[in-house]
């Protein structure tokens, strides 16, 4: 009994400390947000004075950082980035990984290892042959420049993710579809494609907030004023608003970027975090 | 299967052929660059100068340093991160109730978006001014602490250091938890019949099985750090505390000025065949870490 009772309070009192700790990290990022938000509706003197939202709401500031800072273009821009480029990678990457995970043909396990090797290279590597040829085919400073490396640049990941869910699917409903005079086309049209809706569908999410939240080529590629993404568009709206001391305009700004992914997040969390959990198991 | 011959060209060709050009031939025409010197981004006719480029390089204490940077934050950062992420699998998976919540909550940093997230670190929570980490040592009393310049030269790379942490701990943890809730509970319930104290469970049954996440673990965040490029950018533009070989590559490549309003090819000296160089070396560095850490962690299948 004794035995018992000690068990138990150690459990408990482990427990207990998990609560903690976890509570921390979960008080100090509602505590953050919740500052930052409120901050994005209060004058920059009520932020420095420490006394937030003290004249009420000020959604002005939003306003501000949307129109004068370009927030709002970008923010447009970005969605019609992510948009197409999720199309686009989807167009070429589910056919690719549908026969390279269903159909035998010699030096398929070579054509997947370089998709593999792909995720490997380093982007700045890659990225100054390209901006060589972009300039020279006019596609710098181009909506049509960063969609293309946008969309190839996101077949490895795409080709691997639904490779992985194709290899899971059995066999007998395409062999049962062509014995019944159906073509592989047909088969894969009507039968594979349905069945892979939800993989598609999350591998998606993926790709869409990589896009959401790309840097690096956007910051190169498209660094001006019609086709800048909202992310380097936040970057220079900061830079700006730091000179003018605009603090609350800053905090709008990072709400105005981070929203779409907090919203995406807080529907999608259970689908995000498993599919991060299932592909660590198959690697 | 039997296939069809045509339909297996026409799914894969076009995705290869895009593939390709985004990424095989820039790797081919970035080394072959790296032997040349390119003063401009429409340059014609580049002057071959053999390993010049590598050499210069090799003697650039600004390079070197970047890669002692990366060093550290391989080091120190992994040991965060993956301290963290050890230290939270072990707490999710001892019976508490909203295991799922915690974990979404932990995760979360993840997903923010690297100017959002650098911006909420700069601008607030290390804020001199009325930052969150000196309103709570204030509060607490200790004025020192709370008057540290968190976003000055000399330890801003360690303020950075942290955010990123905090950003990553999340992605490492789910790969840790993961294989962490494969071990079979069996096991460690017979160890703890036969009296093995929990650091010995830890250390002797629960480390050996999750050997291959911890290699998968290893591999990404080693890759993750070689190419660091958008974080430590975004947490300050233009100090050189923060080079990281990345950074060092896209200034060669576009000139010191490229901040964020004048952006790439705004004119300015560049080095297009010296950036190239170093991209080489970057590639070289990381098929070499790879292949270490290959070796480290030899495959050799555990079955349970």
């Amino acid at each position: 009994m004794k035995r018992i009772n000690k068990e138990k309070l150690l459990r408990w009192l482990r427990q207990f400390g998990a609560y903690i700790i976890l509570g921390l990290w979960t008080f100090f990022l509602v505590y953050s947000f919740g500052w930052i938000l409120a901050s994005s509706v209060s004058t920059t003197r009520e932020i420095f004075t420490g006394k937030l939202l003290a004249s009420g709401i000020h959604w002005d500031n939003y306003v501000k950082v949307l129109t004068t800072g370009n927030l709002a273009l970008y923010f447009e821009n970005s969605l019609i980035y992510c948009v197409i480029s999720c199309a686009g990678a989807l167009a070429l990457s589910v056919p690719a990984a549908y026969v390279l995970s269903r159909a035998n043909f010699p030096g398929r396990k070579i054509v997947t290892g370089i998709f593999v090797a792909g995720m490997g290279i380093p982007s700045l590597m890659t990225m100054i042959p390209l901006f060589m040829m972009f300039t020279r085919l006019g596609l710098i400073k181009t909506f049509a420049g960063l969609l293309i490396v946008y969309i190839c640049g996101a077949i490895p990941f795409t080709v691997f993710f639904l490779s992985g869910f194709f290899s899971s699917l059995p066999t007998e409903l395409e062999e049962a579809a062509i014995m019944d005079g159906a073509t592989h086309f047909q088969a894969f049209w009507s039968i594979m494609l349905p069945l892979a809706q939800g993989a598609v569908i999350t591998v998606t999410v993926f790709n869409f907030l990589n896009f959401w939240g790309e840097y690096t080529w956007a910051l190169i590629f498209v660094n001006n004023d019609s086709a800048r993404t909202l992310q380097i568009g936040l970057q220079t709206a900061i830079r700006s608003m730091l000179n003018q001391g605009n603090y609350a305009g800053i905090f709008a700004g990072i709400m105005v970027v981070f929203i779409p992914t907090l919203l995406l997040y807080v529907f999608l969390a259970e689908k995000i975090v498993s599919n991060i959990t299932a592909g660590a198991i198959r690697t | 299967m039997k296939t069809d011959k045509k339909m297996v060209l026409s799914f894969l060709i076009p995705a290869v052929i895009a593939y390709m050009i985004v990424s095989i031939y820039p790797v081919i025409h970035s080394t072959y660059l790296s032997f040349f010197e390119v003063q401009s981004w429409t340059e014609n006719n580049p002057t071959f100068v053999g390993l010049a480029n590598f050499i210069s390089l090799l003697q650039n204490q600004v390079f070197l340093k970047s890669f002692g940077n990366i060093g550290i934050i391989w080091l120190v950062g992994g040991a965060g991160i993956f301290g963290a992420a050890f230290g939270f699998s072990a707490l999710l998976t001892s019976g508490i109730k909203g295991k799922s919540f915690f974990r979404a909550a932990i995760y979360l940093p993840n997903l923010i978006p690297v100017v959002a997230a650098a911006a909420m670190w700069t601008q607030y929570i290390f804020s001199s001014r009325f930052g969150l980490v000196k309103s709570v040592f204030s509060a607490l009393g200790l004025e020192s602490l709370a008057n540290i310049e968190w976003t000055s030269h000399n330890i801003i790379f360690w303020a950075m250091l942290i955010a990123y942490v905090w950003g990553g701990i999340g992605f490492f943890l789910l790969i840790i938890l993961a294989g962490v809730e494969r071990v079979p509970v069996e096991l460690l319930e017979a160890a703890k019949l036969d009296g093995a104290s929990m650091i010995q469970i830890f250390a002797q049954i629960t480390l050996p099985l999750l050997r291959d996440v911890i290699r998968v673990a290893v591999v990404m965040w080693s890759i993750t750090v070689l190419n660091l490029f958008a974080f430590p950018r975004s947490f300050a533009l233009t100090y050189t505390e923060m080079n990281t070989p990345s950074i060092y590559l896209y200034q060669l490549a576009f000139g010191q000025a490229g901040g964020t309003t004048s952006g790439a090819g705004s004119g300015g000296v560049v080095y297009v065949g010296m950036a190239a160089a170093a991209g080489v070396i970057l590639t070289i560095i990381v098929v070499l870490v790879y292949a270490l850490l290959s070796l480290v962690f030899k495959e050799e299948k555990l079955e349970y």
